[in-house]
């Protein structure tokens, strides 16, 4: 753990830069399985903040909208984290147990939770709100950042008719195309920290 | 949802979604026909929470109000009060607590009669945590005569006079990552709020002076500097104001064209330009007497030659670029038959100057009168000065590269500028010729003396084309061929990599392999870890691509992978200490 405290100091001034590497960490899993993102090259990787309490997450999982994409993708090998970055006693906030229980009922169709209860990886990445979306490539460099589509409401019925802009990334970097929109402003809660 | 709808449908005119109430607010109970007047959606927040601005800020959502009017009434969109900063590090956002009216204009019908009008109001509603809020509004609303004010006229009109107004003339300036605005007078605890959604919610005075005072407002990642900044500007003790500039380049750009000019100059000093440039002076004093306008127009003419070509080349590498070519600056240095005509042409330059034939004093346009022959002299130092360009400046053009093309062409013209400016100068002041040594015999041993530096260029380029030809495999057994797959398994295996990204035609790469990488500590280092090269004498896209994840497009580069942990980059002039210390060597 003072490892990664010290690797996230090192590297607390980098901001995630799409073209960039994306900051290395290591998290567990609800599992209680550490997942190191350097160790994951190789394979597509998409990390999207979590907190199953706000209602902008809820938009996307009451509408099975997140769990399709988590579903989708896995099929075509895209590892997917699910990260918690809520303080001990604020929204969202699980334990490992309350999170195998949440990756169950929502139906979630993510690789893993990882928890991030002080918030380190959180703030590596300048995560803002929930959801934050990220997209990273198989050599580890992150391709997409922001908001999950262009419809900045918390209303499921806005989904249809968004442009989802993580499916639009993996599907044109998978594709070996140039992402067209690499970044985004990301909308949602804030990230309880 | 049920329960919310139930309770509007109870009372029509107001709802609640927990911890803020909704209600429409009109200054008219009767409406005169065809008359505009004030009305406003008015949140009346618990303590502790809020709802947002226009622009939410870091996190949260504009609140929206979507009207169904019956005909012949129309409603403008509410206007926006200034907002407060919502603190909650690491965020900002902007938004409102309290009793809130946000105000706007209806405008009844021409004809009399009883209406009522519903709008949906949605919000978001944040403390620590956030909930959606949602209402359906009624508010019934009279036409006919006389009109007749509402108990709530007061507090609309309370509302529109609290709202932001024209404020004083300001400027506004990119600098890097950031917009910084400038208002004028001396204010510490000013405060602006951008309209725009592009920017991180933070932002505060950066610089305060007696006349004027600077704010910066900070570009959120990958969003471009806008064209014009505008926003809600608040001042202690002064209304709330509107403020808006156009968005000049800031000194970050004037710094960076400057730094080109300088390298310009330096470029004079080149083994591959000096003796043109000298040529040209010596073909100036030998015309001394020569009119001092025919020698301005000389001057003129050289200085459009050297900007136009150094233009044309950035232009013909920005296009390459855009049509998907994985190209750097010193690219021309990756082509086999442009090394070797580059070489040919030094040769030749060094033969000119040793005096084996006059061709190509004809070439440069020594002797010509007409300025053409000027401008033509002005390109023929570029093209001469292209192979010192790629190892001098190939970091700090491949930089420019990534500007966007108006900034690329603007670094490559003061590049130019710079490097006509000396030649320039000399021929439009002739009094400054006559500080130079007269003409005479020294002039033919000065120039057999700079053909050395001419051969020298030509004997390098000619080594360049060597390696282009037989690409020598890495000697040393220290050195591994660089891939991806190859340092992926070497940070896997948590050793620590050194990677070198060099190239033959690049002298500074040379320069460090040989005088730092090659010495025996830091070769004992690096072989403690893995140690890669990665030559991109020829051209190899998967270098290119690489290069580009680490925002640069040219060589040198060194990155180092402690213990298989992030990518560090080194400086592009390495010592064994740098070196040394980035392995985590004691």
């Amino acid at each position: 753990m003072n490892a990664l405290v010290l690797a996230v100091a090192l590297f607390a001034a980098a901001a995630p830069e799409t073209g960039k590497p994306a900051p290395d960490f290591t998290l567990p899993g609800q599992d209680g399985k550490p997942v190191k993102l350097s160790t994951l090259k190789g394979s597509w990787v998409v990390l999207e903040w979590f907190n199953k309490d706000c209602p902008f997450v809820r938009k996307h999982y009451g509408s099975k909208n997140m769990q399709g994409l988590q579903k989708r993708y896995a099929a075509k090998g895209v590892k997917w984290y699910s990260i918690i970055s809520s303080k001990p006693g604020k929204q969202g906030h699980l334990t490992a147990k309350e999170a195998e229980g949440v990756l169950k009922d929502h139906e979630m169709g993510s690789t893993a939770i990882l928890l991030d209860p002080k918030g380190t990886v959180g703030r590596l990445y300048q995560a803002k709100t929930t959801p934050h979306m990220f997209v990273i490539d198989p050599k580890g460099t992150l391709v997409f950042m922001g908001g999950i589509d262009d419809k900045p409401t918390a209303d499921a019925e806005d989904v249809p008719g968004a442009r989802n802009h993580v499916a639009a990334a993996l599907d044109e970097a998978m594709a070996g195309k140039k992402v067209s929109v690499p970044t985004t402003r990301p909308y949602g809660c804030s990230v309880k920290y | 949802m049920k329960a919310l709808l139930l309770a509007a449908l109870l009372c029509p005119s107001l709802a609640a979604a927990g911890a803020v109430r909704a209600e429409l607010l009109s200054s008219r109970t009767t409406a005169a026909p065809a008359e505009t007047f004030n009305a406003g959606l008015r949140l009346v927040h618990k303590p502790g929470w809020h709802t947002y601005w226009l622009n939410p800020g870091d996190s949260g959502m504009a609140t929206r109000l979507d009207w169904r009017l019956p005909p012949g009434w129309s409603a403008k969109p509410f206007v926006w009060p200034a907002p407060q900063r919502i603190v909650a590090p690491p965020l900002t956002s902007f938004g409102y607590g309290g009793d809130l009216v946000l105000p706007l204009e209806l405008t009844a019908p021409s004809t009399p009669g009883r209406a009522l009008l519903r709008a949906t109001a949605e919000w978001l509603e944040c403390a620590e945590v956030c909930v959606p809020g949602k209402a359906v509004l009624n508010l019934p609303v009279t036409v006919g005569l006389p009109s007749r004010e509402s108990p709530d006229g007061p507090r609309l009109r309370a509302a529109f006079d609290a709202l932001p107004r024209g404020g004083p003339a300001v400027s506004a300036r990119r600098e890097d990552g950031a917009v910084v605005l400038v208002i004028p007078g001396r204010w510490p605890g000013a405060e602006f709020f951008p309209w725009q959604p592009l920017f991180e919610g933070g932002s505060g005075p950066v610089a305060v002076g007696p006349g004027r005072t600077e704010l910066s407002v900070t570009l959120s990642p990958g969003a471009a500097a806008p064209s014009e900044l505008s926003g809600v500007l608040v001042r202690p003790g002064e209304p709330p104001v509107v403020v808006a500039a156009k968005v000049r380049p800031g000194l970050a750009a004037l710094r960076h064209l400057l730094f080109a000019f300088l390298g310009g100059l330096l470029l004079n000093l080149m083994p591959c330009v000096f003796p043109v440039l000298s040529l040209k002076v010596l073909g100036l004093l030998q015309r001394a007497g020569g009119s001092a306008a025919a020698a301005r127009g000389h001057a003129a003419a050289y200085a459009a030659g050297v900007i136009v070509a150094f233009e044309l080349l950035a232009a013909a590498l920005l296009a390459a670029r855009a049509a998907g070519a994985s190209l750097g600056w010193g690219f021309h240095l990756q082509s086999a038959p442009v090394v070797a005509a580059l070489a040919l042409l030094c040769v030749l330059v060094g033969l000119n100057l040793l005096g084996l034939f006059e061709v190509g004093t004809r070439l440069m346009g020594i002797g010509a009168r007409a300025s053409g022959g000027s401008f033509f002299s002005g390109v023929f130092a570029v093209v001469v000065a292209a192979p010192c360009t790629a190892p001098f400046m190939g970091a700090a053009l491949g930089w420019a590269l990534t500007r966007p093309a108006p900034e690329t062409l603007a670094v490559f013209g003061a590049l130019g500028a710079g490097t006509a400016a000396p030649f320039a100068l000399l021929a439009s002041w002739p009094a400054l010729l006559k500080r130079l040594p007269r003409p005479g015999a020294w002039m033919e041993t000065l120039k057999k003396a700079l053909s050395v530096p001419m051969f020298l260029t030509a004997l390098w380029l000619l080594w360049v084309l060597a390696r282009l030809l037989a690409p020598a495999p890495a000697a040393d057994a220290l050195w591994k061929t660089w891939s991806p797959e190859a340092v992926t398994a070497s940070r896997a295996a948590g050793r620590t990599a050194f990677v070198d990204f060099t190239a033959a035609w690049c002298l500074s790469c040379q320069v460090n392999e040989r005088v730092v990488l090659s010495r025996p500590e830091v070769k004992a280092a690096l072989a403690r870890g893995d140690a890669f090269k990665a030559d991109w004498t020829d051209r190899d896209p998967a270098i290119a691509a690489e290069l580009a994840a680490h925002g640069r497009s040219g060589v040198p580069l060194y990155i180092v992978y402690r213990k298989g942990g992030e990518p560090v980059s080194l400086p592009e002039i390495l010592t064994p200490k740098i070196v040394l210390d980035a392995l985590g060597e004691p």
